[in-house]
């Protein structure tokens, strides 16, 4: 008596030899489309997750990340947020930390606490995000 | 006009004012296909000589075993890459990696291609092609894919199953009056490592009774209906975004 095989070797023999695959696919330009995925677009967030809070942003913010010397830099200029790490990960990691750091800092601040390019960052931020 | 005659127009149409300023394309492509043509391979120089001064840089097949050579195609390139003509024996195609709006690419598309086929005495075809590639870098949310916040399509699944989607691959034709349109939505990385992105192609496929005069059509109807495939695929939060509604 033949034991009941598993396993993707044995499957093969279940398999009718006559089936022919019809998966679809995407055929033009299969011999012209260059490879390589690359996208200069910047990273989109609608959320900011940090260890102190959780924001929900009612526009999404961009965020450009880019390697310089080992680090990696992840920026938003109209936040004014510059956050760095070893990876990209550890840098929008960080990002998020600015973001909940300066959301709660320009909340306690009263209207005639601030001045300059702080009156502009106060109004952004509490229009911009909304806790959750 | 000066004594030399009215300046020759440049061969490049200017571009449209672009719909979305943000655009995830980073490539189009136009192709048609048509039965053997021996002479496409015989005289594939003449045909470079007439578009040379724009895609001076050559790219020849490699041999493949099993692979019928005549079947492999040449690629011509512009200078920065940034365009391709592809003819084999049995195919045309245009590339390009700069979109400046759909009037302008028709037209550098349908220039080239009507040439290609006076000069080989093609008239019948057999399948003409329109692909967009999109690439849409994303960041997780607690680790899984934002999906609701870009596409509105997505799989009815059972409470057990949740749409908290980790990776996602999935291919679909659709037919349409005109034609059938192969979506391809995947999860994938840049070449560097850099970002997560979506992977969103459209393919606008017709293989009926073609004529090479009727090009212009053609590609006008893909066109059509892939914008409308792609604008009802992606979310009015993802739309905003292209349309430059963001927080830079």
């Amino acid at each position: 008596m033949t034991a009941l095989a598993t396993g993707a070797g044995n499957f093969a023999a279940f398999f009718p030899s006559e089936y022919v695959r019809q998966e679809p696919r995407v055929r033009t330009g299969e011999l012209v489309v260059q490879r390589g995925i690359r996208s200069r677009l910047p990273l989109l967030l609608w959320r900011i997750e940090s260890a102190r809070t959780r924001l929900r942003a009612t526009s999404a913010i961009t965020v450009h990340v880019r390697s310089e010397n080992d680090f990696v830099f992840a920026e938003n200029e109209s936040l004014a947020i510059f956050a760095h790490g070893r990876t990209a990960d550890e840098a929008l990691e960080d990002f998020q930390e600015h973001v909940a750091h300066f959301f709660e800092y320009y909340s306690r601040l009263r209207t005639d606490q601030v001045i300059g390019d702080a009156i502009r960052l106060k109004e952004l931020f509490a229009g911009l995000f909304v806790k959750e | 006009m000066d004594r030399k005659g009215p300046k020759r127009q440049s061969r490049k149409p200017r571009p449209d004012k672009p719909v979305y300023i943000q655009s995830p394309l980073v490539e189009t492509v136009f192709e048609i296909q048509f039965l053997g043509e021996p002479a496409v391979e015989c005289r594939r120089d003449e045909f470079f000589t007439a578009v040379r001064d724009q895609f001076p840089r050559v790219w020849v097949p490699p041999a493949e075993p099993g692979k019928a050579v005549a079947l492999q195609p040449y690629l011509f390139r512009s200078k920065d890459e940034a365009e391709t003509v592809m003819v084999a024996i049995n195919r045309f195609a245009y590339a390009t990696r700069q979109y400046p709006g759909f009037a302008a690419f028709q037209s550098r598309a349908l220039g080239l291609a009507q040439r290609f086929c006076r000069k080989f005495g093609i008239d019948r075809l057999t399948r003409t092609g329109l692909r967009y590639v999109n690439v849409i870098p994303f960041l997780r949310e607690g680790g899984v894919i934002p999906w609701r916040r870009y596409f509105t399509v997505g799989l009815t699944l059972p409470a057990t199953s949740p749409d908290d989607f980790i990776n996602v691959g999935m291919t679909f034709e659709s037919r349409c009056h005109k034609g059938v349109i192969t979506t391809r939505i995947a999860c994938g990385k840049t070449a560097d490592g850099s970002k997560e992105v979506f992977l969103l192609d459209f393919d606008f496929a017709k293989t009926e009774q073609l004529r090479a005069k009727e090009i212009r059509t053609y590609i006008e109807e893909s066109h059509d209906h892939t914008k409308r495939v792609f604008e009802g695929i992606t979310t009015e939060d993802y739309k905003a975004v292209m349309r430059g509604q963001v927080i830079e």
